[in-house]
């Protein structure tokens, strides 16, 4: 089994907004998809995917509905809001400045030695 | 959606989740099918990546709530089921905190009620009472002249000051019988610009109405406007005869609550006042008063006042040089001149009290509560390992506080108002003003500090216990354990509350003892079945003594002819009653010392001492003869004999006493001051109380009534309580003077009652803070024991089992008990004795070396606690040894 690794409350829910954005998608598809596009590396528990989907929506960032699903019965649909599509924007241009800066110190700082 | 609609649809939402969550294991475990896993394993392999269904509802229920309200009723349903569990427990804390705080609000309110009156005017505190000292200390009050010149200085007081003069006054003549009661002269602008009170009904005075020679006018109190006038409106207008000569009417009724002075219920103008044009410059009778001025204070006052009566003893030198103004403020004048203040003893020593008590109680409340936190650490061992955060733990602990606390204060809130119910409806005191009542912040304190303490005492054993909570907690004997150092503090603590109660026992006890001791002088008196009241013969109808001789004559004919009246006399003053002195100038001729010291006198009909006492104690009663002239003679009582006489017979001994030199000014005789006048002892008798307040008995000198035949007496009659007295009285003095008004009837047990209230309700109030520390620490002591017991039943029945006699067992914990109540004994009689020295000097003098007192408060101690101590060790010692290895 590929390595599980412990994602920071932050992260995931950047990661989520990210899932959702493509369009209306129920928590079992979300845990899904990240697994698949992550190649195994993230795996997200049902403890913690929809605590942190319940909280998204309490703060607004994604709304939902039951809808009729695939397998015949009522699942619930996750969407993004407008305040979600903007907070995944600062959030995702945040986290590129980040991972650019951790890349360069990494890159110079080996480089010095 | 916000949070608080999340709680109202939190059913909704649970549903929600649950449905939610299935649908997802039901995805995955079709998934996992699909892979060829079996249901089975689909579960159990969600089970180890994201623990089990509940598991995961909660979690999301936490993101769900708000922090601060997360679990608050469930939290408050295990509170309320852990303390009915340990009814025990929570009924000793609840019962602790209860009492101490209903003893402090008690003490507290009472003694508030002393010390703060509660006046119905605008800002009392500014309004200031004025009378005279001279050079020796002797105080009197202000005459009608000076102040006339303290009035046109305008810059004194905010507003023109106003004098007023005490007088008793009857009403007669309009309807009812006629009555006597207390009366006021005041200056016109005394209610409207001084005290600022308007009346509820009718009108103020008028300038008017204050000069010489205007027709009288009346305002009367609320009181008497319901008592005498049935409350009706009609009272307006209404005619009256003011002390049987002087027609009035009726202008106006106070408010409730007003009774300026004190008890007063008629009020006239001042011009009214007889013969107050003729007084003299240092006829000294009226009161002056008035508000500061803006932005002075009293001793601004006192120094402006200075000045002005320093220019008037230069300008009359030979009535005003010696004299100075007294400044107090209301409340001062009130309490006595500022003898009662916090900080005399007698005020300050029960409010002290009640607050050691607390400190007792929660001493107690302390032990109590640490108690139960080590015998609860097992289960909080077990609810940490379950998961519960030290946070829940300790705050459900808190709420457990915090119900203890409020059924505390609301127990202790009725308890309080219960006992000042019950007290203030025995015997109200005579202190005017003095109300009773619940003050908000007090109880608003109460609350705030109840909550505090159990919150204090309920949180650091928590949180001990909490942190200790760790395997070892849940080890078998895990729960009993106690540190030696919490058993140390218990040990401390208790003996800490034996100590303070040593003192507080010893004190009250003291008090106690010099009570009765005090007034087991009172019952030299036979007191049952006789009623006192007031009569005043009017100057205009009887100026000479010799009328005045003459109707009292009739009077006690006409009452003794009634069967069931067996005996009737006459005095300048009842008994308990406050009564006059003169100066004692010479005994056989030598001179007393200078200046002349003033004996209290009482002038007394023949028969009183056969009324009151039955027989003297030497010699015999005044006859017919005695008081005419040539025919002088005294009675003295056994503290007169033993101050003033010495060893030998009293009998034939001479006095020379001076009669009073201010005549009140109705009565139209000498103003001048009188000759001495010899007097020979012809008898002694036994201490009768006279006046309140007092801490020793006073030295008595009793003359014939007939040598002065005072215009105010108290009339004093005996039935045999077949027949209503009182109704014999008026009858009998309507019938020889219909306009004659009788006073406030009362028992002579009420009179006595009244008369000592004050001491008798610290004394009761001393003694029951004394017995509730006992009480206390004997709680304290017995939950103690009964603890150390529980935690040493496995090594008591090892012990046993082992051969120990119950005996030997017993006394081990007796030992302790033991131990307990020595030191804290040892370490309180100091305190006992510091106590005995500040009581000393309070209305109830004690003597501060009562070796008696102290012994036996100390064996009062000694047996509750060995009693406390025992009662648990001989439960432990009667356990089988096998169920007592098995209990935990």
């Amino acid at each position: 089994m590929a390595e599980r690794s412990d994602l920071p409350q932050g992260t995931l829910d950047l990661l989520i907004l990210q899932v959702v954005a493509a369009g209306p998608i129920h928590g079992y598809a979300v845990a899904q998809r990240l697994q698949l596009i992550s190649h195994d590396v993230v795996q997200v528990p049902q403890g913690s995917l929809y605590p942190a989907l319940h909280r998204l929506e309490n703060r607004g960032l994604l709304t939902a509905d039951w809808k009729m699903s695939d397998t015949g019965r009522d699942s619930k649909f996750y969407r993004l809001t407008a305040k979600g599509r903007k907070q995944l924007k600062e959030q995702a241009a945040s986290w590129a400045r980040l991972t650019e800066a951790i890349g360069l110190i990494l890159k110079t700082a080996g480089e010095r030695r | 959606m916000t949070w608080w609609r999340r709680l109202l649809r939190s059913r909704a939402l649970e549903r929600e989740v649950d449905a939610e969550l299935r649908d997802h294991i039901a995805r995955e475990i079709a998934a996992g099918l699909r892979a060829g896993l079996s249901e089975a394993d689909v579960r159990r392999q969600m089970r180890l990546t994201s623990g089990g269904l509940d598991q995961v509802k909660e979690a999301c229920r936490d993101v769900r709530r708000p922090p601060a309200l997360a679990d608050l009723g469930a939290d408050f349903r295990v509170a309320v089921r852990m303390l009915k569990k340990d009814w025990r427990f929570t009924a000793g804390a609840i019962l602790t905190l209860a009492l101490a705080m209903g003893v402090a609000n008690t003490a507290f309110i009472s003694t508030y009620a002393t010390l703060w009156r509660d006046f119905p005017f605008e800002r009392p505190e500014r309004i200031a009472i004025v009378r005279t000292i001279d050079t020796r200390g002797r105080d009197a009050g202000v005459s009608y002249l000076d102040y006339e010149d303290f009035r046109r200085d305008a810059r004194l007081f905010d507003g023109p000051p106003a004098a007023v003069g005490i007088a008793t006054i009857s009403l007669g003549r309009d309807g009812a019988p006629p009555e006597q009661f207390e009366g006021l002269y005041v200056s016109a602008d005394t209610f409207s610009l001084v005290l600022r009170v308007k009346p509820a009904l009718g009108r103020d005075f008028a300038p008017a109405d204050d000069r010489p020679g205007a027709e009288a006018v009346v305002i009367i109190s609320s009181n008497l406007w319901k008592s005498r006038y049935g409350a009706s409106r009609e009272v307006l207008g209404r005619k009256v005869t003011v002390n049987a000569v002087t027609p009035a009417t009726i202008i106006g009724v106070m408010p409730e609550g007003v009774r300026f002075i004190d008890f007063t219920d008629v009020w006239l103008p001042l011009a009214q006042m007889p013969g107050l044009a003729a007084q003299r410059r240092d006829t000294r009778s009226l009161m002056m008063i008035g508000r500061l001025p803006v932005a002075a204070d009293f001793d601004g006052v006192r120094t402006e006042l200075s000045r002005v009566a320093a220019n008037l003893a230069v300008a009359h030198p030979d009535t005003n040089k010696d004299i100075r103004p007294d400044v107090m403020s209301l409340l001062d004048a009130y309490n006595g001149g500022g003898a009662m203040s916090l900080t005399n003893s007698s005020i300050f020593m029960p409010l002290l009290a009640a607050a050691f008590v607390l400190l007792i109680a929660a001493a107690n409340l302390a032990n109590l509560l640490m108690a139960r936190a080590a015998y609860r650490s097992r289960e909080i061992a077990i609810r940490l390992a379950i998961g519960s955060t030290r946070w829940r733990i300790v705050r459900g602990l808190l709420i457990e506080s915090v119900l203890l606390a409020t059924v505390a204060w609301v127990l202790a809130v009725g308890f309080s108002w219960l006992t000042l119910t019950l007290s203030s409806s025995q015997a109200p005191p005579q202190l005017p003003y003095w109300r009773i009542k619940m003050d908000g912040w007090l109880l608003a304190t109460m609350a705030a500090v109840a909550l505090v303490t159990t919150g204090l005492f309920g949180l650091a054993p928590a949180i001990y216990a909490s942190r200790r909570a760790t395997a070892e907690g849940l080890k078998e004997g895990g729960r009993l354990s106690t540190p030696p150092k919490v058993r140390r503090w218990t040990h401390a603590l208790l003996v800490a509350q034996f100590a303070v109660t040593v003192a507080l026992l010893n004190g009250a006890g003291l008090t106690a003892r010099r009570f009765f001791n005090f007034y087991a002088v009172d019952r030299n008196l036979q007191t049952s079945d006789a009623v006192t009241t007031f009569l005043r013969l009017p100057a205009q109808t009887y100026a000479t003594r010799d009328q005045r001789v003459a109707f009292h004559e009739q009077l006690r004919a006409r009452l003794l002819a009634v069967p069931g009246v067996t005996a009737s006399t006459v005095a300048s003053a009842a008994p308990f009653s406050a009564a006059g002195r003169r100066p004692l100038t010479a005994i056989d001729g030598r001179p007393t010392i200078d200046p002349a010291p003033n004996v209290m006198t009482v002038l007394v009909e023949p028969s009183y001492f056969q009324t009151l006492v039955g027989s003297l104690v030497l010699g015999a009663t005044f006859s017919e003869l005695h008081g005419t002239p040539g025919h002088e003679a005294a009675i003295v009582n056994q503290r007169f004999v033993s101050v003033y006489l010495g060893a030998g017979s009293p009998i034939g001994r001479h006095l020379d006493l001076r009669p009073p030199a201010v005549q009140r000014t109705y009565l139209r005789e000498a103003d001048a001051p009188a000759p001495p006048v010899s007097v020979a002892i012809i008898g002694v008798v036994q201490d009768i109380r006279q006046g309140q307040g007092q801490s020793e008995t006073v030295p008595i000198v009793y003359l014939p009534f007939r040598a002065e035949a005072p215009a105010a007496v108290s009339l004093i009659v005996r039935g045999s309580g077949a027949v209503p007295i009182v109704p014999v009285i008026r009858d009998a003095v309507g019938a020889i003077d219909p306009d004659l008004a009788l006073g406030a009837v009362s028992t002579l047990d009420e009179l006595r009652d009244r008369s000592r209230s004050v001491p008798a309700a610290m004394t009761s109030q001393f003694a029951k803070i004394g017995i509730l520390a006992l009480v206390f620490s004997g709680m304290g002591l017995y939950s103690a024991m009964a603890y150390a017991v529980r935690r040493r039943t496995p090594e008591i029945a090892v012990r046993m089992a082992l051969g120990s006699q119950t005996r030997q067992v017993r006394w081990l914990f007796l030992k302790t008990g033991a131990w307990v109540i020595l030191v804290g004994v040892i370490l309180g009689v100091p305190g006992a004795l510091m106590v005995g020295r500040l009581l000393q000097n309070t209305l109830v003098r004690t003597e501060a070396r009562d070796i008696f007192t102290l012994i036996v408060t100390i064996a009062l101690l000694a047996i509750a606690g060995l009693a406390a101590s025992i009662v648990p060790a001989r439960r432990a010692t009667r356990l089988e040894p096998t169920t007592a290895l098995r209990i935990e």
